[in-house]
């Protein structure tokens, strides 16, 4: 480490040290990542000094895969082994990703897999791997630029992502051995960063339209305390769209059906599409120049109102999200008090006046839109790793789309509708519709469709050993439970006769654990970094954050909650901790963190409780009315 | 929920136990009882704080969308009083309430097949709606809130929640319509 840092007074709650932690937005077409260093917020540069790291992985037979500029330079060289907008294919079915075929130019793997692959160069890729080389290089930032390792990152993602697309964004951050501390939604990180700040208050409406998806989200701002009311948008919705609507116009003018087959054309005309569009926002028109295969330089002229024309579809789009959100949040238009335009996209003008239009309010614009959401997400980061107090901020963020299992008919039961604030844990109660019936097959399903069909399939399980009995008498409870970075767990258990079968699932459309260890290995040896090494560092840390977080609860309730026999035997658990954290041994620190974590169950468990009971005593209503 | 949490929703706010209760303390109160408990305070705690905090912030949640919204108060602050609102062990409807409701449905067909003035009948349609939801609100307020109300009384409003919950349904259907039109 090259430098001491020093905390800004007041804000650490550990005044002796500032941890590591850094907020990324890891985007459709470009990435970036941010911290907080002396309580401002700095976007992280590279070598070159460019914040921006376009979300591109280039695939090569020999060497490391290239990422960022590089590989921008070889979409049109290589386009087949050239990965762009990851973004939209992460967490989805081979289903899902075919209705985007056309789109994209390449070649996958096994049609049947959970997890679809693009073969390159360098053998099949899914998109869960392309973000986990996106997020490494910008690790390798990070690190760089502060010296040292991270302790914890917030990674946003669209707030309309649904279980499946979470859930992948996170197994590429295991893969790029990242500690997630919480997965954030894009527009929250943006009402963050624009501080709207401690002294703004009011109810304000954020309209992110970036490459490939577009959130819109109601934020109440009261007090720090940033209440989502409402989310609504569409995962496979932004810009990309908009340059392909102008590279068919683009297509359609030099009229050759063999040019529009051409993948390494199709690839330069779309670029020349997304330059077109970025220079019709300070021009009136522009010219695009194409070179065919034949040599020849085609040159085409685009003004603004044609272009107004071509991408009207994809803006016009957006608005009924817009209105959904406003009426799942229970408001009219004349109840927002200004628009916070976020995403690049929002740089074309008549995005901009499409949106004042409708809500005819005033824009917010002064912030980049390409940085608010890697800001916002530096200072959710801060805060969770313990640099500052919780006490500025509090976010309370919604799932964006409801959650239910199927029932008789192909129908769905919704058990935790879209719009609900998380955390979340719903039950609902449901029977055998045979006699004897001793198993229950629990599909979960995500999505506001009442068939099943049209519904995202997050799992399916079996509830089995259900003791046989009579229909409709069984009484199985199926739970869900929501986490605060919008994630799904299911639990089922059948209580009727005192047997508890219980089954706990995770959606099944990510990677498996195995799978993940697999990779870790294989992407490892080829970095040519040291497995045990790695192992080691993530132990270590882990232990620190466990120490910490017992010594400053010690610290406050030791004497109040604690005998001292049970005192020193917490004492002497963690002491063993640090003995072992400070040696080689991976495997002896991940049992030393397990031993202390149970014995210190009993005093959490005292803590919150007091804590709890001394709000409802009437002891701290106090402070509550303040 | 396994929380060691066994007072009511509104013990838990420290607000009065009333059905037309103050809405900007209640938002306060929860506010306060977030900032407490939800998990982004305990990030950096143990594994077993990180889990009881997630359970407690659960149930947080899951008081106030309860004690906010109207129909789901008044099921359950009745539940409270041992009267339950369960719609599929009770068919009994009040025959006039039923038929409004068949009005209703006619109302939102008519305004959904229209060509030129969908929009305006839906819109008055809703307005309808509201209407007949807040006049429910009251009635119900006026029985929950005085303590010594009648067992037929409590019957009355356990009918009035029923309604509700036809009228919210049918609320929805009209914004459904409207988007639809969008």
């Amino acid at each position: 480490m090259a430098l001491l840092q020093i905390s800004e007074p007041g804000k650490s709650t550990n005044p002796h040290e500032h941890r590591l932690a850094v907020g990324i937005d890891l985007g459709t077409t470009n990435s970036l990542v941010a911290t907080v260093r002396s309580g401002e917020v700095k976007v992280l540069l590279d070598q070159e000094g460019r914040s921006l790291l376009p979300s591109v992985v280039h695939f090569r037979k020999d060497g490391d895969p290239q990422i960022g500029y590089p590989a921008l330079e070889a979409i049109v060289n290589d386009p087949m082994n050239t990965i762009a907008s990851a973004k939209r294919m992460i967490g989805r079915k081979t289903a899902d990703i075919k209705s985007l075929r056309d789109q994209l130019p390449y070649n996958f793997d096994d049609e049947s897999a959970n997890v679809p692959r693009i073969i390159t160069a360098d053998g099949p890729r899914s998109a869960i791997e392309v973000s986990a080389e996106i997020l490494t290089a910008l690790k390798k930032r990070a690190e760089a630029s502060l010296g040292g390792e991270l302790n914890g990152v917030v990674i946003t993602v669209p707030a309309y992502f649904d279980d499946a697309q979470r859930q992948a964004t996170k197994d590429a951050a295991r893969l790029a051995g990242l500690n997630v501390m919480r997965l954030l939604n894009e527009p929250t990180a943006a009402a963050i960063a624009y501080g709207l700040d401690q002294g703004s208050e009011g109810i304000y409406a954020i309209y992110d339209l970036g490459g490939g998806t577009f959130d819109v989200s109601i934020l109440r701002l009261n007090k720090g305390v940033f209440e989502v009311l409402a989310t609504a948008g569409d995962s496979a919705l932004g810009g990309d769209d908009m340059d392909r609507l102008i590279a068919e116009w683009i297509l359609d003018d030099i009229d050759d059906d063999g040019l529009s087959k051409d993948s390494y054309f199709l690839r330069q005309t779309m670029l020349a599409a997304r330059e077109a569009k970025e220079a019709l926002t300070d021009n009136d028109s522009t010219n695009i120049n194409l070179s065919l295969p034949d040599g020849t330089i085609r040159e085409i002229m685009l003004d603004r109102n044609t272009m107004n024309g071509l991408i009207a579809p994809v803006i016009d789009k957006t608005l009924l999200p817009c209105k959904r959100s406003l009426r799942d949040a229970g408001l009219q238009k004349d109840d927002i008090d200004a628009i916070v335009m976020v995403g690049g996209s929002t740089r074309v003008l008549s995005v901009k006046d499409k949106v004042e239009e409708f809500f005819s309010k005033k824009l917010y614009t002064d912030v980049d839109p390409d940085q608010v959401v890697a800001v916002g997400a530096a200072i959710q980061a801060d805060i969770l790793v313990g640099n500052r107090s919780a006490d500025d901020m509090l976010l309370l963020d919604v799932i964006p789309l409801s959650l239910g299992i199927e029932i008789m008919g192909g129908m769905v039961e919704k058990i935790i509708p879209r719009n609900a604030t998380i955390p979340v844990t719903r039950a609902q109660e449901f029977t055998t519709y045979k006699d004897g019936q001793t198993a229950m097959s629990i599909h979960v399903v995500q999505g506001e469709r009442e068939l099943v069909s049209d519904c995202r399939s997050l799992a399916r399980f079996e509830l089995r050993e259900i003791p046989p009995m009579a229909a409709g008498s069984a009484r199985i409870k199926v739970s869900f439970k929501v986490d605060a970075d919008g994630l799904l767990s299911v639990s089922a258990s059948e209580s009727t006769t005192g047997v508890e079968t219980h089954i706990d699932v995770k959606p099944s459309y990510g990677l498996t654990d195995e799978e993940i260890e697999q990779m870790l290995r294989d992407s490892i040896a080829h970095a040519e970094e040291d497995i045990h090494a790695r192992q080691l560092a993530e132990q270590q840390v882990e232990a620190e954050r466990v120490i910490l977080a017992l010594e400053s609860a010690l610290a406050v309730d030791g004497d109040k909650f604690l005998n001292e026999a049970e005192k020193s035997d917490l004492i002497s658990a963690m002491e063993e901790l640090k003995r072992l954290s400070d040696g080689g041994d991976a495997d002896a620190i991940k049992r030393a963190i397990n031993d202390l974590n149970e014995l210190s169950e009993m005093f959490a468990a005292r803590r919150m409780d007091a804590s709890i009971r001394s709000v409802m005593a009437g002891h701290n209503i106090n402070e509550f009315s303040d | 929920m396994q929380t060691p949490f066994e007072n009511d929703f509104f013990d838990l706010f420290g607000i009065e136990k009333t059905y037309s209760l103050d809405r900007l303390q209640l938002r306060d109160r929860f506010r306060a009882l977030q900032k407490k408990f939800h998990p982004d305070n305990f990030a950096s705690a143990s594994e077993h704080e990180r889990r009881l905090s997630a359970q407690y912030a659960a149930l947080i949640n899951e008081a106030y969308s309860t004690l906010s919204d109207a129909m789901q108060r008044g099921r359950y602050m009745l539940t409270l009083q041992g009267i339950s609102t369960d719609e599929e062990l009770d068919t009994s409807m009040d025959p006039e309430f039923l038929i409004q409701q068949l009005e209703l449905r006619e109302d939102l067909d008519t305004a959904t097949a229209s060509t030129d003035s969908a929009m305006e009948m839906l819109a008055s349609l809703a307005t309808k709606v509201n209407n007949e939801f807040s006049k429910r609100e009251e009635s119900i307020a006026e029985i929950l809130d005085n303590t010594a109300a009648q067992d037929s009384e409590l019957e009355k409003a356990r009918q009035l929640v029923r309604e509700l919950q036809f009228l919210s349904r049918i609320r929805s259907e009209i914004e459904d319509a409207e988007e639809a039109l969008f």
